[in-house]
């Protein structure tokens, strides 16, 4: 039995040093962000192909930066690299006309006058142009993995661009009767709950028992991230207010609530020690 | 969008025939608020002076400029050509009227017939095509030269952009603001970002510039272009030009000159001047 | 040599490649923030003095608020960057260009540029 295993073993790991030594070995080194699709797109092979000449590779979803891959015999020729570029032109010119269709194409994923892509073509000169133009002279050239790389970012232009028209298909002025609606009901409760909790604060205060975090205006205690991503601190009745600002009215609201606590709460406290005495 | 017009439509036809579009009027009068809020103390009708009625500095410096306009020359070779008959012996006149000052004042209109905006420019090269001349092509040249000389002309009138309450001129018309509204290019910007909501601000050293008042002095002589162009130094562009450059800035494909979208924007955009002065051409920065 | 004579050798030259690394490690670690405020300064790059007043840079805009004690404002570095990345997800219609959803830096020009910001 084990002298059986042992021969199936190895006799697959003799076909196995056949294939890779018949490959490129070595030919790739895995950056960030590469995916095995992506990495056989631009050899111009299945991902079959290339998963066979590396048997390193268990997990065909984890990929390691600075793992190097053998290339598959043959993969590199021109045709299969060819073919693969003509697929990606193909695909980020789909992707550009779709977003040119909503009015949404950028200048320098195609536009003939473009000269954001710098490349220096094999006769040594500097050529400046958008990404699809360069990306022809680039296949042209036979550099078929420059021209795709090139071509994917065209593609990304072209569904970012489509994207962003088709998330305004409202798109109207931020004031004046087109204005978007703010919710009025949640704007009055605050203003509501705001005059209730200045009182109370007022009323804790007038017999001296108003906490230091409830309202004044040098307490640091309340911590907020805005919307914007920015930190503020300050006091419960203060951090609600810039929270009503920026339109965030729950914030406001469970913020002005705990005010009140602290004001009832320090009202309650004054009064309980009317008689506060030494306990001597 | 039919539900829209429709309802467009049954409001704007209590108002009689011939009667103008309510949401266009109301947009201007929107945004001259707007800006009184902005800018107290800046009168709205000052405004036709772009950035410059925004900092007195600035202001003086365009001033003595305008003593002695760098364009002068280039307006003057417009009326030449504006003068000049045709190989078939007619003259501009015979398309645009006897009354030279009263052709700026028209553009841009809606016209019902060809069920689209037309603009100045545009005019100056369909009345060349149709007899039988070449038009002058581009954004700037030429065809800027003869705009100059016709905008001088008109210095002083106000104004006024009428959009008819008939569906496709409105449709147009909210084509033109959506466009300006909306966020473009790679660096997401839209026309309103700089001219309405951070009007006023720097970006680097440059004033940005309000809507209202923007159109008036077109064609501009822009500085910028005058040193750009190492052969002629004409500064000279139609108001297309500048549309086409801002997209480029904000890394959008710039569209098509004289196309429908630019013409659509030249129309809303024109009518949030409506009240102020023509005063092109003029020099800006 | 003698066996253990030859470990400590071979011990010895590892410990002066080793730290040869560290000193040029300690001076790349300078690096990133000067890194990011090239990239932050580049017109075609960030170009953040378009908006915003930031280090010793010259004739600043201001559209956006000044990058001064951002330590303070962003507590957390992540947040900052996330800003950067794409401050429409804060404010759907901020004027501030999303660099990394839309591909207009790499992500690595977004981490130097976050380093150099977060220093200020």
């Amino acid at each position: 039995m084990k002298k059986k295993f042992n021969r199936k073993v190895s006799a697959v790991a003799a076909g196995i040093l056949l294939v890779v030594s018949a490959a490129n070995a070595g030919a790739y080194e895995v950056k960030r962000g590469d995916t095995l699709f992506e990495i056989a797109e631009s050899m111009g092979v299945e991902m079959s192909a290339l998963l066979e000449v590396n048997p390193q590779i268990t997990n065909p979803d984890v990929i390691e930066v600075g793992m190097k891959l053998n290339a598959p015999a043959g993969g590199q020729s021109a045709g299969g690299q060819k073919a693969a570029y003509e697929m990606a032109l193909k695909a980020a010119n789909a992707a550009l006309d779709k977003a040119a269709s909503v009015g949404g194409e950028w200048r320098d994923s195609r536009w003939k006058k473009s000269k954001f892509v710098k490349w220096k073509n094999p006769q040594g000169k500097t050529v400046k142009g958008s990404y699809v133009g360069i990306a022809k002279m680039a296949a042209e050239a036979g550099d078929y993995g420059k021209a795709i790389k090139l071509l994917k970012v065209a593609k990304f232009q072209g569904e970012m661009g489509y994207q962003q028209a088709m998330a305004q298909k409202d798109a109207g002025p931020l004031f004046g009767a087109s204005a978007p609606k703010v919710d009025e009901s949640a704007k009055l409760a605050y203003e509501e709950m705001l005059k209730e909790v200045n009182a109370a604060v007022d009323k804790a205060a007038s017999v001296g028992g108003e906490w230091r975090d409830t309202r004044w205006k040098k307490s640091k205690f309340v911590k907020w991230v805005k919307p914007d991503g920015s930190t503020v601190k300050g006091s419960y009745v203060g951090i609600a207010q810039k929270a009503a600002e920026a339109g965030d009215y729950d914030k406001a609201m469970s913020l002005l609530k705990t005010a009140r606590f602290q004001a009832e709460m320090g009202y309650q406290q004054a009064m309980d020690q009317k008689n506060a005495k030494p306990m001597l | 969008m039919r539900k829209y017009l429709s309802v467009l439509l049954a409001a704007s036809v209590s108002l009689g025939t011939g009667s103008v579009s309510a949401d266009s009027t109301k947009h201007v009068d929107e945004l001259k608020d707007y800006f009184m809020k902005k800018f107290p103390g800046v009168e709205i009708e000052s405004l036709n002076d772009g950035s410059y009625a925004l900092d007195e500095s600035l202001y003086m410096q365009f001033e003595n400029i305008e003593e002695f306009p760098p364009w002068e020359d280039f307006a003057a070779k417009g009326e030449e050509i504006y003068n000049t008959p045709f190989a078939n012996g007619k003259t501009f006149a015979s398309c645009f009227g006897d009354d030279v000052t009263k052709i700026r004042a028209k553009y841009p209109y809606w016209n019902s017939e060809l069920k689209r905006v037309v603009t100045l420019e545009g005019d100056i090269n369909k009345c060349l095509t149709d007899n039988g001349e070449k038009p002058l092509k581009g954004k700037r040249g030429s065809l800027a030269h003869v705009s100059a000389y016709i905008a001088l002309q008109a210095r002083g009138q106000k104004i006024n952009v009428v959009v008819p309450d008939e569906p496709e001129a409105i449709a147009a018309y909210e084509a033109g603001k959506k466009f300006f509204y909306t966020k473009r290019g790679q660096l997401n910007l839209s026309c309103a970002d700089c001219h309405v909501y951070q009007a006023g601000m720097n970006v680097r050293s440059e004033l940005l510039s309000p809507v209202v008042g923007q159109v008036s002095h077109f064609p501009v002589w822009r500085r910028k272009w005058e040193l750009a162009d190492t052969k002629n130094n004409d500064g000279f562009g139609t108001i297309q030009r500048r549309y086409g450059g801002c997209n480029k800035q904000v890394r959008a494909k710039p569209f098509k000159n004289q196309g429908e979208e630019y013409r659509n924007l030249e129309y809303f955009h024109t009518s949030l001047s409506n009240g102020l002065e023509w005063n092109g051409p003029a020099y800006r920065k | 040599m003698t066996k253990p004579v030859q470990r400590i050798a071979r011990f010895i030259s590892a410990l002066v490649i080793s730290s040869a690394v560290l000193s040029s490690a300690a001076m790349a670690a300078d690096d990133p923030i000067a890194q990011g405020k090239k990239i932050a300064e580049d017109r075609k790059k960030g170009n953040c003095l378009g908006c915003h007043a930031m280090g010793d840079g010259v004739m600043p805009g201001n559209i956006g608020p000044p990058l001064i004690a951002m330590k303070a404002r962003y507590p957390d570095k992540a947040k900052l960057r996330a800003q950067i990345w794409d401050a429409t997800a804060a404010n759907p219609h901020t004027p501030m260009p999303p660099f990394g959803k839309h591909g207009a830096l790499s992500d690595k020009e977004i981490d130097l540029i976050t380093e150099y910001v977060y220093s200020l």
